[in-house]
């Protein structure tokens, strides 16, 4: 068992600051945690334990930055039609006439001048009967996404219908599936000069097919095997519809992730997620470099997970994740970090939510492969055990040298708000024959500050210092106290198999509950060396003159 | 330099009461103390270095039973802190550790005393182990009145349908207040005559101190605050006196840094 390197002189878990049992994620909610590497190795995957929640249609993302996450640089690109794909139920201009050329239809399609709204062209456009469905390829190969992080894409026609307002919904085609974006919006077109022209609009933050973020290549694939439509799936009554302008709007800013993965969980419990940079390669950590590792949500609404309770870090320093942590300004589904709201014109933009500095109080383990990554976090629950008549908790440690030590740390609490029926007994004792090295520590209900059934960090001296030799020896907690008002230590395990050798001193340094041995689980106590005592003191009288 | 063996014993006090004569013309400088016995603690700095948080010295006034904080110092280097608070003719202890950034204390050291003395029974020091160049110290006049401050919280109020009255009593302790009237000058013609006679009571009235430290020679102890009304010149004699309104502000002695 190594000793801590953030505290040398003490032996035990390195406390985290408790929280919560269960906290939920939700779409407007990102969690973070930050790790000082201390070795430098390629990380394949992380854990994440999910606890029970409502998992239709969920859908996660890890991003993982080396500085304090931060977006910057935004752009919109307008890119339009080159290719047609589909076209159902309309035409580009009389049947046989140059501007009803398949492949060549999309020339038809005028240009948005956004800057004036004023169209560009005098086209017909793509004008059909009900039922119309025309989609087009476009031109993302020739936007420079190079170094960029997709945050929108925002699908927009503008057209309109003969008798009442048009009815045509822009739709995304991937991989052969259709998606409709949730947040369409039309408004009326003051500028036209045709009554019933409207703009439609609707946006993916993500990639609908895959659950997961806009990679530079689903944008290229638009150029591609995959297509941006409008048909009339939504207003299936009306005839004459046409197509005037059609454009897409990519909206990405300088890409500040180092890796990034997704998964769907479909139940509670642990989740392996795949990491890889933005661009598909394998993620290396290098040693001394703090990575942060944000956890959030594509989904918009009713999507809220219980989560595991926490993390510790026992063999690297931890600067963000307890106490300190992100300040995320987050557009939820696109997980872009933003400093300013940004409304845009019937787009339907996501609300954006300030995020105060959140802890990540669940389990992210990033390891390499199917092994351990040398900084993963081995725990993933707090649990409370109780001490009373017949309940006595056991944690062993094994003592580097010869030391003294004189400080104890534990985390307790009362059973009962009020009363306790006996004292808290803390004791260090040898293993090789059980005897007691130091002091007894006695806590009593007159040690706990209100609410006693609070879980806290109790810090106490042993008036006998214990000195240990370099052997083994275990921190003992008993107590006469009836059981419901007697006492709970507190201990953190883990659930994952995976981790047995990552908790606190291993397989050699285990506990012991209630004379059961427990790899995976260790109580949350710490003794700290005592220094020499002050030598040479003395005390003689001395004058001061006036 | 001890009492007994160097001024003390052999000059102006001549180990007495000050004499004090305001009719005199000119008389020796006999209301000022002029000297303060303090206790002078000394050790072997410790060499933890990176880990070392500080040092904790405490004081006890009952031969160890209770024990006190006076100065948490918190520069390793440091090997002396020199306190001017304890109580007069009565045996003062002693004892400290250090502390590492864990916060794991060391044993306490072995507990040492010594007996600082009040120079004259008609004397009162004003001391501060903040700030110790601001100490001072006089003789007094007249008797010394003890006001029991939790007395005057006492509430009695009489209820309909109950004999006698009902006291209320606070469970708080207000502690002890009082007035000194001092001589703080008897000397006809002294170094800077007129207000500037009052300037070092007055300077220790207005300083920032967390108390001012009262030691009397029976060994009394307030922690108080005090404040100075007026002052008075009696022309004849050039006699100086003040009243020193005192109030008891706490029990619990102050820890300055380092031994400031």
């Amino acid at each position: 068992m190594p000793p801590n390197p953030n505290s040398p002189t003490t032996l035990g878990l390195e406390f985290p600051v408790l929280s919560q049992p269960a906290t939920f994620l939700s779409d407007s909610t990102p969690y973070c945690m930050s790790i000082v590497a201390t070795a430098s190795e390629t990380i394949t995957n992380v854990r994440v334990k999910l606890g029970e929640g409502n998992f239709a249609g969920a859908a996660l993302v890890v991003d993982v930055y080396n500085a304090e996450p931060s977006s910057t640089g935004f752009r919109t690109d307008l890119v339009y039609p080159n290719a047609d794909d589909t076209l159902t139920g309309g035409s580009g201009g009389p049947s046989g006439s140059p501007q009803d050329t398949p492949g060549l239809r999309y020339q038809n399609i005028d240009f948005w001048d956004t800057s004036n709204d004023t169209i560009v062209g005098s086209s017909a456009g793509i004008f059909g009967n009900l039922p119309f469905n025309y989609a087009a390829q476009f031109a993302t190969n020739t936007l420079s996404l190079t170094g960029r992080r997709i945050e929108k894409v925002l699908l927009r026609w503008f057209g309109g219908h003969t008798v009442a307002e048009g009815a045509l919904t822009p739709y995304f085609r991937i991989n052969g599936n259709f998606y409709t974006p949730t947040n369409i919006q039309h408004s009326a077109v003051a500028f036209a000069a045709q009554n019933f022209w409207t703009v439609r609009a609707g946006s993916f933050s993500f990639n609908p097919d895959l659950n997961r973020p806009w990679t530079i290549t689903d944008i290229q694939d638009f150029d591609g095997t995959d297509a941006l439509g409008a048909n009339n799936a939504h207003i299936p009554s009306q005839p004459g519809v046409s197509i005037k302008c059609f454009e897409a709007q990519v909206t990405s800013c300088v890409e500040t992730r180092v890796a990034t993965g997704s998964f769907v969980p479909s139940v509670a419990g642990w989740q392996t997620v795949s990491l890889l940079t933005p661009t598909g390669g394998a993620f290396a950590i290098t040693s001394g470099t703090t990575y942060y590792y944000v956890l959030r949500s594509l989904q918009t609404t009713n999507q809220q997970f219980n989560l595991a309770t926490l993390r510790v870090d026992p063999t690297s320093p931890v600067t963000c994740g307890f106490g300190e942590h992100l300040v995320l300004l987050s557009d939820s589904q696109a997980g872009t970090v933003v400093d300013t709201v940004d409304e845009e014109e019937a787009t339907g933009t996501q609300a954006v939510t300030l995020e105060t500095r959140r802890p990540l109080r669940h389990a992210i383990v990033p390891r390499p492969s199917l092994g351990n990554a040398v900084d993963a976090q081995p725990y993933s629950l707090l649990t409370a055990e109780a001490v009373e008549t017949g309940s006595t908790m056991i944690q062993e440690i094994t003592s580097p040298g010869v030391r003294s030590y004189s400080l104890l740390k534990v985390v307790v609490a009362q059973q009962h708000e009020d009363i306790t029926s006996g004292s808290l007994l803390v004791k260090i004792k040898r293993r090789s024959d059980n005897v007691q090295i130091g002091s007894t520590v006695t806590i009593t209900n007159a040690d706990i500050i209100a609410p006693p059934t609070r879980a806290r960090v109790l810090q106490t001296t042993l008036s006998t210092p214990a000195s240990l030799t370099a052997q083994q020896y275990y921190v003992e907690f008993s107590s006469t106290a009836s059981p419901g008002t007697g006492w709970y230590v507190y201990s953190l395990s883990d659930e994952d198999t995976t981790y047995d050798n990552r908790t606190f001193g291993g397989a050699t340094d285990i506990a012991t509950v209630d004379g059961v041995d427990d790899t995976k689980k260790d109580f949350l106590v710490t003794i700290s060396e005592a220094p020499s005592a002050v030598a040479g003191f003395a005390a003689t009288v001395g004058v001061q003159q006036l | 330099m001890s009492y007994g063996t160097g001024t003390y014993g052999s000059g102006t006090y001549g180990g007495g009461a000050a004499t004090i004569n305001p009719n005199a013309d000119a008389i020796a400088e006999v209301c000022a103390v002029t000297e303060v016995q303090y206790s002078s603690l000394s050790w072997t700095a410790t060499s933890l270095g990176a880990t070392f948080l500080q040092y904790e010295i405490q004081r006890s006034g009952d031969s160890g039973t209770t024990w006190e904080t006076i100065s948490i110092i918190q520069t390793e280097s440091l090997t002396a802190f020199f306190d001017y608070e304890a109580r007069r003719n009565q045996q003062s202890c002693y004892r400290m550790r250090v502390v590492n950034t864990s916060s794991a204390p060391s044993a306490w050291s072995a507990t040492v005393c010594v007996d600082p003395q009040m120079v004259a029974s008609g004397a009162v020091l004003f001391v501060s182990n903040e700030n110790p160049a601001l100490n001072t110290g006089y003789s007094f006049e007249g008797p010394k009145e003890y006001v029991f401050n939790d007395a005057e919280r006492v509430v009695i109020y009489p209820l309909y349908g109950r004999d006698y009255q009902v006291a209320f009593q606070e469970t708080e302790t207000r502690g002890d207040s009082g007035v000194l009237n001092l001589i703080i000058s008897a000397i006809s013609a002294p170094i800077n005559p007129g207000r500037a006679v009052f300037n070092a009571i007055l300077g220790l009235a207005h300083a920032q101190l967390t108390y001012v430290a009262i030691l009397d020679y029976d060994g009394n102890r307030w922690f108080s605050n005090i404040s100075v009304p007026s002052g008075i010149r009696q022309e004849r004699g050039a006699i100086y006196t003040v009243p020193v309104n005192w109030m008891q502000t706490t029990d619990t002695p102050s820890t300055p840094p380092d031994g400031e």
